[in-house]
């Protein structure tokens, strides 16, 4: 009797834990099935790149699938299910054209803007739907904090009095953190304001008299195609070296460039995108790039020797996940 | 004026049509932007501490600073060199030496070609197509570097690299005015898609000294269009003209009669660039430039009819590969042709038609051996039609003791081949010949020596540039009477050795972003076998030589800045007598008028402010003079 009790007591527990390791299997599985979706504005090589990288971190995070849309494809499957999005846990959208589309989609999902200046990904979460609830939205800039760059700038260049930074006049937000920031560091910011049809070059020119180094916000009204050379060269020609924003800026003649790179935008938003896996609903609010490089101009270094001490070691303060 | 005068309307319409690229809200893009490569080795300055030769920059800040509206005048501020007005149009400027009207050991180049004239024997720099305001910056290497720039780079190398065209969009009009000057400038520039375009057009009326008849008008104009064909790829094209009738007279000769000269010059280049990345490239470039000189008048006593006309012309193709094959090493290397072809009746006699190709292979590198060592490295090989084969060797090392200080040891050996005037003259006059070919005549040589030291002194926004040298030359070629009593016909001829052992020195101070001075100071003994005259190459320097430019900058966009340049005593060009040392004091001062689409600068500027300045030629008499200068700049 007792042993035929003790047998069925074995068999109740066996068959609760059996029903419970179903019961928990199941649900994490249907979370496991639940991917995120990565929506790109052009299948260029900068979101490509992007793409793989967050997939190549995702894949060893959270062994995690991505699904890969277009504007066009999502546009499409909408269509054909106004509810599509919300198979997802959550949305990584990359890039100005992508986030556009989806001010008009209704959806519950958690939202991860990127490779997006702040202003435009503050832009994107203030006016989209979905973002009214907190915490619902976030986003890693493709631009630095402003602080960050006068820190660095302020290693490399010890000595300098006047760092000048060409603002556009409507800038307003630019302006008054730059203003706010000024007493901070040793040097005094040069702020010149650029209004429209005003000659950047004449004003490089110009600030030759007063500062010592000029550092590029990335704005495409100053710095482009069609004004970089003669900045560039207006700059070097009157001995003051200037600090870029992109890899491109710092191959074409600035003396370092600080700047993320899609790999390491990649890493940050893959850091986002695990706590969605791990079930969090709830996002921070949208952050600068935690990790970043710095690059010098090798060329551009040497031939500014002996004119402004720069502190070449600069380049140990870049913060890339790989070193951590 | 001339057929160049068509660009102007041409620019007005694109600067009217182009629309602003200016638009709301920039975002991504800017980021991602693919921007042009433009601080390439090619436009970089190698730094002082590592170049393997003394270099002097005169940079646009001191051009605009030194109120001189004459180019060859901004050479004042090198240390160790002369700068000569044998009248209001014959000018000189030389390193070291100056014991002729025409300076014929210096190269002088600008963007890249060859300004020397195979048939002036020297730089017609009052014929350049280019105005003042069309420079960046003059780089000038004191001292040989023939390894690196071919021959005729005997005494040093003088490097005018103009503005790229998208520096100057918009507008610019200029005019200066007073004493015995009148000039008027227009520049125009516009940036269309990946093309960036500027033409200057310019008028100079120079009425020359007081006692002598040498006045000119000057028409320049000038086009550039650099094209970017993609973020690595550019090119260049530039082209000028100018064209100049002088007043001219002859101090010497009284059956010269005052008469008119018209010089006009005119070139065309093409440079295309690939920059593989920062530190390699390719470049090639080809360049054409002609000069014309019509002078003629009849000979007083004899009433012959002079036609001293000529006519010279250089086509030269150059292709250069710059590359770091390793992270120590720098290497360029290249190959060269050139074709300089005379022109004249006069001075050419009965084959007037004359032709010297230049075939040359060069290479340069810079070892850094050890981390605080550079030998930089240089070698030209010279194949010319006049003289055969000539190699040309450079080798320095650069030591930094610190890291602000620097020392470098340097030797180099360069040649001069003969011009063709020097090889081919045949003058006769009235049937008896005046100059002949003697034939046989040897490139000059110099073998130079040169222990540097460079310091930078961080805390006090200075540089110190120091430089003891000696140099010896051989094979002087000098215009001498065939025979020892001098009597007619003469001849070119390698008769005189030098030896030029000196001390020079450059300071630059900023202690403050207002505040810049540059001074500069040479000390030369040039010790010469002079034998026909015991002064011809002793006294072709002055002992002493010293400049110093002042620059301040006020509040409310104020400026001022003084220059100042004393000159020892050197011997008179052209003849043996000595003259005075002098000193010379010009001062500049003005306002800049900022508005919203435009800066409007107003200067006064007074030159020779002592008004006891002795000019090399004692008919050059030089009083003070003053002009004003409007500037202004619109977008």
């Amino acid at each position: 009797m007792h042993q035929l009790l003790k047998n069925g007591l074995f068999s109740i527990r066996f068959s609760l834990s059996l029903i419970f390791i179903l019961i928990f299997s199941s649900a994490y599985a249907e979370s496991e099935n639940r991917s995120i979706a990565l929506l790109l504005s052009k299948n260029t090589k900068h979101y490509s790149q992007f793409a793989e990288k967050l997939s190549q971190h995702n894949g060893s995070q959270n062994n995690a699938p991505f699904s890969i849309f277009y504007p066009d494809d999502l546009s499409q499957s909408l269509k054909n299910n106004s509810k599509y999005l919300d198979q997802f846990s959550g949305l990584v959208v990359a890039g100005d054209i992508a986030a556009d589309s989806l001010s008009n989609v209704s959806t519950n999902i958690p939202i991860i803007f990127t490779l997006l200046p702040d202003h435009r990904v503050q832009h994107y979460i203030n006016t989209n739907p979905n973002c009214q609830i907190k915490g619902r939205c976030s986003g890693v800039f493709l631009n630095q904090p402003l602080k960050r760059l006068l820190q660095i700038t302020n290693k490399a260049f010890p000595s300098i009095n006047t760092l000048a930074i060409f603002v556009e006049s409507g800038d307003k937000k630019t302006i008054h953190t730059l203003e706010s920031l000024n007493n901070q560091f040793k040097f005094n910011i040069l702020l010149k304001l650029i209004n429209e049809g005003d000659n950047i070059v004449s004003t490089t020119h110009d600030i030759g008299h007063h500062a010592d180094v000029l550092l590029a916000i990335a704005n495409k009204n100053i710095y482009n195609r069609k004004t970089a050379k003669g900045i560039l060269l207006s700059a070097y020609n009157n001995n003051i070296p200037i600090i870029g924003y992109s890899r491109s800026f710092v191959k074409a003649g600035a003396l370092f460039s600080i700047f993320s790179s899609t790999t390491q935008i990649a890493e940050h938003v893959s850091d986002l995108t695990t706590q969605l896996y791990k079930g969090s609903g709830t996002l921070p609010a949208p952050e600068y790039p935690k990790y970043f490089s710095i690059q010098i101009n090798r060329a551009v270094k040497q031939s500014l020797e002996g004119k402004l001490v720069f502190d070449s070691s600069i380049t140990k303060y870049s913060k890339s996940k790989r070193y951590e | 004026m001339c057929r160049s005068w068509f660009f102007l309307p041409l620019f007005f319409t694109l600067l009217t049509t182009t629309a602003s690229a200016y638009s709301q809200d920039p975002g991504e893009d800017a980021f991602h932007d693919e921007l042009p490569v433009v601080l390439t080795a090619t436009r970089l300055v190698q730094p002082q501490r590592d170049v393997p030769v003394a270099t002097t920059i005169i940079d646009r800040e001191m051009i605009a600073a030194s109120g001189f509206t004459e180019i060859v005048d901004l050479l004042r501020y090198v240390p160790g060199f002369i700068v000569n007005y044998d009248s209001g149009h014959i000018k000189a400027a030389s390193y070291q030496m100056l014991n002729e009207r025409y300076a014929r050991r210096m190269q002088v180049m600008i963007d890249g070609r060859s300004i020397y004239s195979p048939s002036y024997l020297g730089v017609p720099w009052t014929s350049l197509p280019i105005t003042i305001d069309d420079i960046e910056r003059i780089e000038v290497i004191r001292g040989p570097n023939a390894a690196s720039f071919g021959s005729n780079s005997l005494l040093g190398v003088v490097s005018i690299i103009t503005r790229h065209a998208s520096q100057e969009h918009g507008v610019m009009l200029k005019a200066n005015t007073g004493g015995n000057l009148h000039e008027g400038f227009a520049r125009i520039g516009e940036n269309i898609g990946d093309m960036d375009l500027k033409a200057t057009l310019g008028y100079q009326q120079d009425d020359g000294f007081e006692e002598r008849y040498d006045s000119r008008q000057t028409e320049i104009v000038n086009f550039r269009a650099d094209y970017q064909a993609t973020a690595n790829q550019s090119i260049t094209f530039l082209t000028g003209y100018n064209n100049s009738p002088r007043q001219e007279d002859n101090v010497f000769d009284s059956d010269i009669p005052h008469h008119m000269t018209h010089t006009t010059s005119r070139f065309q280049q093409v440079i295309w660039t690939h920059n593989f990345s920062t530190t390699e490239y390719v470049k090639a470039q080809f360049y054409q430039l002609t000069e014309d000189l019509r002078k003629s008048f009849v000979h007083i006593s004899t009433s012959l009819d002079i036609d001293q006309g000529h006519r010279s012309e250089r086509s030269d193709f150059e292709l250069e590969h710059s590359l770091q094959p390793t992270e120590d090493l720098q290497l360029v290397w290249g190959v060269s042709q050139r074709i300089d072809r005379m022109n004249s009746t006069y001075y050419l006699g009965s084959n007037p038609e004359r032709s010297n190709r230049i075939k040359r292979v060069f290479t340069n590198l810079a070892w850094y051996i050890l981390p605080d060592t550079i030998i930089n490295g240089g070698l030209m090989l010279e194949d010319n039609g006049i003289s055969g084969s000539e190699l040309s060797p450079r080798i320095s090392v650069n030591h930094h003791l610190t890291s602000t200080d620097t020392v470098r040891v340097s030797y180099s050996k360069a040649s001069r081949i003969q011009g063709m005037l020097e090889e081919y003259t045949d003058i006769t006059f009235g049937g008896a010949p005046y100059v002949i070919d003697a034939g046989d005549i040897l490139p000059e040589t110099i073998r130079a020596y040169e222990i540097g030291y460079i310091g930078y002194f961080p805390q006090y926004r200075s540089n110190l540039d120091l430089k003891i040298y000696h140099s010896n030359i051989r094979n002087l070629i000098t215009l001498e009477p065939v025979d020892a009593d001098g009597n007619l016909p003469y001849h070119f001829d390698n008769v005189d050795d030098a030896r030029i052992t000196g001390f020079e020195m450059t300071f630059s101070t900023r202690p403050i972003k207002s505040l810049r001075a540059e001074l500069s100071y040479a000390h030369s003994k040039i010790r010469a076998t002079d034998i026909y005259n015991t002064t011809k190459y002793s006294n072709s320097a002055p002992d002493n030589n010293l400049s110093l430019l002042l620059m301040y900058y006020f509040p409310q966009n104020y400026f001022a800045s003084t220059s100042v340049f004393y000159q020892s005593q050197m011997k008179e060009l052209a003849t043996e007598d000595l003259r005075n040392s002098k000193t010379r004091i010009n001062m500049k001062l003005g306002k800049t008028f900022k508005g919203s689409n435009n800066n409007t600068e107003v200067a006064l500027v007074v030159k020779n402010i002592t008004n006891d300045f002795e000019n090399t030629r004692l008919e050059n008499v030089y009083d003070r003079q003053t002009y004003l200068s409007i500037k202004t700049e619109f977008n």
